[in-house]
């Protein structure tokens, strides 16, 4: 990912269409040619993406971008990001984006223990495609409740429990899970797929299929000390994880955004109604000027959020200003798509227009790393928090 | 002195909002938490008897850092003080 000067062709400075241009040369024909065109058929029939589908992106070492300097990425969230924004415009399915994103973080997770057993068995491998590695924390309670527990027995541990969701666990060859000890503190073990007692199944949903969900069960798996990542508080490194991971799953909706309001208007250009293009109806041009202002505002904060994250100026364990992006671009995407099927009717349904299917993808961003409804409330607890704060301030200088 | 919940933390301490107690230091403080709920211990703090960096602490409106809570007996209080403990647990 060098150019003929040894410089990296992305970086920390790297502006929006230096991005664009990039993912157009060198990935844009090959999502037109190889990925698109399977998107429909692998909705319809639940098939998540297989693992040479991401040979291109491992190839221009994507899946190791978020790795520190010293291991050969470049650990810049913030272009990153801007990656994700242009493989979500120029990938018909989202769930591309979602699991590039996944792959290279959970390496990056695994880099920052700094052990060089790690580095040689799974961050260098994962860095190159090779081996791919998921994020195991929700249970069917809040975190606070979490049952699955690690109990110590010499200087193993066995684990026992569930974990009902994990995207990308169809080619997960390790899953990152957080279990309670006997302290009832959480610690973070890396789990293997091939270890005795890991019971791992697909979950069926109606939209986000080719995501490769699934559903975890650790039936007495046991491991030694060395797979334990973090050995006290997993729960706030799993809040870290989560905080700077949440802007990754709003970013390709945002490129999908434009890719939808393009597609459509050019669509309705083409109907004729009454005699006339549908796009000369008044009634049309509102509407896609409501979506062309929903596609700018997704923009505007992804890009806000995302230059925030480059400056450090956040809280690195719940940061308001990128939940409230995540948020935002969520229900402008869900909107968009919502649009797009009220203005191209029954063709919104078909693999041509596969607005109907977007939308369902788009559903995905409702609960995917933390629930809208959950940001609003943690997002009013700091207003709470804030305004009470304000107020002591203003009671001690009078 | 004076302790204010929010968010998660309520349900630990009965929904409480505010609880009056007193300490002379931040150590002392929160074990006076710990006693008067005994559910609220492994939630605020860690398996090695820390306050889990998922909680922000703020006194008197300026926030506390991680660093004051690892030495937290070296942080004295008095009467007058008012500790929130700001708690944001999100979902993956």
């Amino acid at each position: 990912m060098k150019n003929a000067n040894g410089d990296p062709l992305l970086g920390s400075t790297s502006s929006p269409d230096t991005v664009q241009q990039f993912v157009r040369d060198n990935l844009a024909a090959y999502f037109s040619k190889v990925i698109n065109p399977g998107a429909a058929e692998r909705d319809l029939r639940g098939v998540p993406l297989e693992a040479h589908a991401f040979r291109p992106v491992a190839d221009l070492g994507l899946f190791g971008f978020l790795l520190p300097p010293e291991l050969g990425g470049s650990g810049d969230r913030r272009s990153f990001g801007l990656l994700l924004e242009q493989v979500g415009y120029y990938c018909d399915e989202l769930e591309f984006a979602s699991l590039l994103s996944m792959y290279a973080d959970v390496a990056a997770i695994i880099a920052a223990v700094k052990r060089t057993d790690l580095l040689e068995a799974y961050v260098i491998p994962m860095s190159r495609g090779a081996r791919f590695g998921t994020f195991a924390y929700t249970e069917q309670s809040d975190a606070l409740s979490f049952s699955c527990r690690a109990v110590k027995q010499g200087n193993r541990y066995v684990l026992r429990g569930e974990k009902c969701l994990q995207t990308g666990g169809h080619l997960a060859d390790v899953f990152l899970t957080y279990v309670r000890d006997e302290h009832d503190d959480l610690k973070l073990f890396l789990l293997e797929r091939t270890d005795p007692g890991m019971h791992i199944e697909p979950v069926a949903t109606a939209g986000f299929r080719a995501a490769g969900l699934t559903r975890l069960e650790l039936r007495g798996v046991e491991v030694g000390e060395e797979r334990v990542l973090v050995r006290v508080d997993a729960l706030s490194h799993a809040q870290r994880f989560l905080n700077d991971r949440r802007l990754f799953i709003a970013c390709p909706m945002v490129g999908r955004m434009r890719s939808i309001l393009g597609t459509c208007s050019e669509h309705l250009g083409s109907v004729i109604r009454y005699e006339a293009p549908l796009t000369q109806q008044q009634a049309v041009q509102a509407k896609l000027g409501r979506m062309f202002a929903r596609c700018e505002t997704a923009r505007a904060v992804l890009h806000d959020a995302l230059q925030r994250w480059g400056a450090s100026a956040r809280n690195h364990l719940f940061d308001p200003t990128s939940s409230a992006a995540k948020y935002t671009i969520v229900e402008n995407a869900l909107a968009v798509a919502q649009d797009a099927i009220y203005l191209t009717g029954w063709q919104g349904y078909t693999s041509a227009l596969p607005y109907e299917r977007m939308l369902r993808a788009f559903m995905s961003g409702i609960a995917g790393q933390t629930t809208q409804d959950v940001i609003e409330l943690l997002l009013g607890n700091q207003v709470v928090a804030q305004t009470e704060l304000l107020k002591h301030k203003k009671a001690v200088s009078i | 002195m004076k302790v204010v919940f929010s968010g998660t933390l309520l349900r630990f301490v009965n929904y409480k909002k505010e609880v009056e107690l007193e300490a002379a230091n931040l150590h002392e403080c929160i074990g006076q938490l710990g006693a008067q709920f005994p559910s609220l211990r492994p939630v605020l703090l860690n398996g090695d008897g820390g306050v889990r960096n998922t909680h922000q602490l703020f006194l008197n409106g300026e926030q506390v850092d991680s660093a004051v809570t690892s030495n937290a007996a070296a942080c004295h209080l008095k009467g007058s003080d008012t500790l929130l403990i700001l708690t944001a647990i999100a979902g993956g």
